[in-house]
């Protein structure tokens, strides 16, 4: 259904602007694929390793970034006005630098109130976004400020043997402790999404009348406006992290981290 | 053989179709085939030349080269500037003095390419390639043929004595060696010095080979005289206000000067800081070479009067042509009243006269207007500057107020339009200056409709009081002044009787006339219809959109220019050259690919059989030097559109399209890229299109290909 709506909008918008557009030497549309990176700034690395170092829970100082692919489209709606639509995916994961509640396992003495392992992580991110080229630009070509919504898709999986919480299981009626493992964060596969608002400015160049070089940075919004309370440790809403909602509430840390800012080098073909 | 002879028949039958000048003048054109330089890739002339040098022993080596790529590039701009004319009459007449001067040295003779060079300075060049240039205003100042041909002598010495190159090569060492220890004066003086010297050596060796003619010797010496008093018009014919004057229309005397200033004699100035000696040492000289040299049987003539008196007024006229491109109005008008004292029934003449009481009477309601991009950068001259007779005419044009210029402008305009009803410009002056009547409603009631007695008690008062306007001590002036209020309160007599007979025997006239009521608002209206466009303006950006359907265009020679200040200069030429080259493929490219229709018009895309292309473009040319000569360019009348009508036709558009970029980039790596794209409408003098973008960025393809497709899409698209 969110697929269908995307498409339906992209066709519905371009159709408005479509007798305007010049697009490069009569060309308006174009694929192309992209490259982000971002400097692992808060605990945004999945080894939670840190660019600037001991930043948030980071255990480490060397430096870190993460990297997205993509996949996009983009049509010259108009002299000014680029319609795009990109597919982001990433693959990383979480190593567990979060502590949950330890009061919240009953029957089990925890020994430690952070899971041992990670988790990974997929992401999609997909995004119906405009670019605005500046007063002196031709759309595809020159300076430009893009926005758009996105939708961020992830699919966690753990593997129960990496992923655990170490406890004593006490044996009433031996009056022993027994060592053990416990992994009680809910289904091995959990999907969840969100939304954000991306922005970005950049700078595009022809070659050739035919290849495009795109490069500039993007923001998400939201992830932006969370910054304080990622750094901080403290939790969006303010519930204590349980083994129950463990993936749920670092893997969204996690998806801020990777979003958050981004620098980007895209590279595409004008096709007609 | 067949092309040749038919050539041969085209250009000599061009030669024998002279013009008859009593009754009207047709601008110069070039015909014929046109030479090498149009055709030939330029940059592998100068690699041939650069081949040859190369072979040579010299020390000079590297700043020659520099001196023969900027020559090259240098001639082809000239020649192909619109402004050089190439086997009209003129310029065959020169060559057939050349062949005159030269008869017992033809392989001289075949090295010389000699053009006339549309331009009303009177000056001469000549290049180290064996082009020589001789400007119209020279040739309208000759006194002789003999004096021509000494003039083509001194040129011709300053190609065989290789004064260009050598030149070049020399004043670049004073140039480096010069300023240590010195100041920029001294190196001036220096430089001076040296050309100084080279113009003396060529006007001796010129003297040689003018005396192996039979061209009288004096005239090498006379010659100096044109040069003298280029400065006055070509000849000094008392400036007479009868000339305006009609049955009922009687100018006050009080607008003339009693007496005009005499010419003041500057032959022996101080010539330190000149290029060229003083006219004085420069006749000495030659007198000295003259000395008892035998003259006799030596003649002013060698082809005929009649005929250098042809040419010469031919280039006369033209100069009228060319003060006007100019917007030199009193020197275009003071040049016309010349020629119509001999040629009083040349339409071009009345046209040209004409076309100044307009202009004259718009520069006097603010409508034309001079600035520092102007060639009349500080507007018309006063009188005071200007000496002899055609200071009349200054003190003239100082003296009487707008309005009754503006008067006498619409009588003489009004009748020329009686007399050649079918002229679509005098028509058009007429009517804006009867406009420019209702606009002021000024005098309107004044002015007499039925027939009376004449007003001689008016004239005579007016008369004996402007008369005393020149005495100078202070209560004088100051009476004078205060009688001038009273005049100007009666002033209004003298003129009221001018259309007396139009207003009773021209319906046109009077119902043309403003009515007392009728205020216009345009006043320039069936002239200049410049309307004021929606301008989108910032630092960077200026764009004027299109409002009109444009479908078809000429190309005006685009322009792309590269500089870099971290290059050799020669890099200037080459690069701005080979981009030049490319730009001119993407601007046809990308029109081609919206289907939107162009005609290039460049001097530098011709083959050898399209010289009419060369003269159109001369046309174009011509129309946009007299629109860009005031920063304020938009708004600028043009007068110089006799022909332009034809070249619409001729295309089937009035749209005339200049796109250019020029790219620089400063030894500190701060580059620059400016794009424009303007057209022109030319049929209107309107600006319907406007582009002009700065980047700070290089001239990169993708930037040119992307301005230049936007520009032909809005077209395209406009509405």
């Amino acid at each position: 259904m969110r697929t269908r709506f995307f498409i339906l909008a992209f066709i519905v918008l371009n159709t408005i602007v479509f007798s305007q557009a010049p697009g490069h030497l009569g060309k308006r549309f174009s694929i192309g694929y992209g490259f982000h990176t971002s400097p692992s700034v808060f605990n945004a690395n999945g080894k939670n390793q840190t660019i600037i170092g001991r930043g948030g829970s980071a255990e480490s100082g060397s430096p870190a970034f993460n990297a997205i692919h993509e996949l996009n489209i983009e049509f010259a709606a108009s002299s000014k006005w680029l319609t795009c639509f990109s597919a982001r995916y990433y693959k990383t994961v979480y190593d567990n630098a979060e502590s949950f509640n330890s009061s919240q396992v009953s029957g089990y003495s925890i020994q430690s109130s952070r899971p041992e392992g990670y988790y990974d992580v997929r992401g999609l991110t997909y995004t119906l976004y405009f670019k605005y080229f500046g007063k002196r630009y031709v759309a595809p070509w020159g300076r430009y400020v893009m926005f758009g919504p996105t939708v961020n898709t992830v699919k966690t999986t753990y593997d129960p043997s990496e992923m655990n919480i170490r406890a004593y299981k006490y044996n009433s009626s031996t009056g022993t402790s027994s060592d053990t493992t416990l992994a009680p964060f809910g289904a091995k596969e959990q999907d969840f999404v969100g939304v954000n608002l991306m922005l970005g400015i950049g700078r595009s160049r022809i070659y050739s009348n035919r290849i495009i070089l795109d490069y500039g940075f993007n923001i998400h919004m939201f992830s932006v406006l969370s910054s304080l309370f990622d750094v901080t440790g403290n939790r969006i809403g303010g519930s204590p992290i349980t083994p129950a909602n463990y993936i749920e509430s670092t893997v969204k840390q996690r998806i801020r981290g990777v979003n958050r800012f981004n620098l980007f080098l895209k590279i595409g073909v004008l096709l007609f | 053989m067949i092309k040749y002879f038919l050539l041969f028949v085209l250009v000599t039958g061009t030669c024998f179709a002279q013009q008859n000048l009593k009754e009207n003048f047709v601008p110069l054109k070039s015909s014929g085939a046109l030479p090498d330089v149009f055709t030939q890739n330029i940059r592998n002339v100068i690699k041939d030349d650069i081949t040859e040098l190369n072979k040579q022993k010299d020390n000079n080596k590297s700043l020659k080269k520099t001196y023969l790529t900027e020559t090259n590039y240098e001639i082809e701009k000239i020649v192909k500037s619109g402004n050089t004319l190439i086997n009209d009459e003129i310029t065959t007449y020169l060559n057939k003095v050349v062949d005159v001067v030269l008869k017992n040295n033809q392989t001289l003779r075949n090295e010389l390419h000699v053009y006339t060079l549309k331009s009303p300075v009177v000056n001469a060049y000549s290049y180290d390639k064996g082009y020589v240039f001789i400007n119209v205003g020279l040739i309208a100042q000759a006194e002789t043929e003999a004096q021509l041909a000494y003039i083509l002598c001194h040129e011709i010495c300053h190609y065989t004595k290789k004064h260009h190159i050598n030149g070049y090569v020399d004043t670049k060492k004073i140039e480096r060696n010069g300023y240590d220890g010195k100041n920029k004066n001294d190196v001036l003086i220096e430089k001076c010095q040296y050309s100084k010297e080279k113009e003396s050596e060529a006007d001796i060796e010129g003297f040689k080979l003018f005396e192996q003619t039979n061209y009288n010797l004096k005239q090498a010496e006379k010659s100096f005289d044109v040069l003298q008093y280029a400065h006055l018009p070509f000849e000094l014919v008392e400036f007479k206000k009868s000339f305006f004057e009609t049955e009922n229309y009687v100018i006050p005397k009080g607008y003339f000067l009693k007496e005009v200033s005499s010419i003041r004699n500057n032959s022996n100035e101080d010539d330190t800081k000149h290029t060229h000696p003083n006219t004085a040492k420069r006749k000495v000289s030659i007198a000295e070479l003259i000395g008892n040299r035998d003259n006799s049987n030596k003649v002013d003539y060698v082809l005929g009067k009649e005929q250098f008196e042809y040419i010469r007024d031919l280039a006369r006229m033209e100069l009228c042509r060319l003060y006007l491109k100019r917007r030199d109005y009193p020197n275009a008008l003071y040049a016309a009243y010349i020629l119509a004292n001999k040629f009083p029934e040349n339409q071009y003449v009345k046209e040209v006269i004409a076309k100044c009481l307009y202009a004259i009477s718009l520069h006097g309601k603010g409508i034309i207007k001079y600035d520092y991009d102007s060639y009349l950068e500080n507007g018309f001259p006063s009188y005071s500057d200007i000496e002899s007779y055609p200071q009349q005419l200054y003190h003239f044009i100082g003296k009487m107020p707008t309005n009754e210029w503006t008067i006498m402008s619409l009588n003489y305009i009004y009748r020329l339009h009686q007399k050649y009803p079918s002229n679509k410009q005098i028509g058009a002056y007429s009517d804006s200056l009867l406009k420019l009547i209702g606009n002021t409603n000024w005098g309107i009631t004044d002015f007499v409709r039925v027939k009376k007695k004449p007003l001689l008690r008016d004239t005579l008062l007016l008369d004996s009081i402007n008369a005393k306007i020149e005495t100078k001590s202070k209560t004088d002036l100051i009476a004078n002044l205060q009688k001038e209020n009273t005049v100007k309160i009666e002033d209004t007599v003298y003129y009221k009787d001018v259309f007396v007979d139009l207003f009773m025997n021209d319906t046109e006239f009077v119902s043309k006339f403003p009515s007392a009521n009728s205020l216009n608002a345009q006043t320039n209206a069936g002239f200049s219809t410049y309307r004021s466009r929606s301008t989108s303006k910032s630092k960077n950006e200026e764009l004027i959109k299109a409002q009109a359907k444009i479908e078809k265009v000429l190309l005006l020679e685009p322009f792309y220019l590269k500089v870099d200040d971290s290059k050799p200069e020669e890099f200037q030429y080459t690069e701005s050259d080979e981009r030049q080259e490319q730009f001119i493929t993407t601007v046809n490219d990308c029109a081609k690919k919206l289907n939107f229709e162009t005609v290039t018009l460049d001097p530098g895309l011709v083959t050898a059989s399209e010289v009419d292309k060369v003269n159109d473009f001369s046309v174009i040319n011509d129309w946009f030097a007299e629109k860009f000569d005031a920063n304020d360019k938009d708004k600028n009348p043009i007068f110089n559109t006799n022909e332009i009508d034809n070249v619409i036709a001729k295309y089937g558009t009035q749209y005339v399209m200049k796109i250019g970029i020029v790219n620089y980039r400063s030894k500190t790596g701060i580059k620059r890229t400016y794009y424009y794209g303007f057209i022109y409408d030319i049929k209107d003098n309107d600006i319907v299109y406007k582009r002009y973008v700065v980047y700070r960025d290089k001239d990169s393809k993708d930037l040119i290909n992307a301005k230049v497709y936007q520009t032909f899409h809005e077209l395209k698209h406009s509405k």
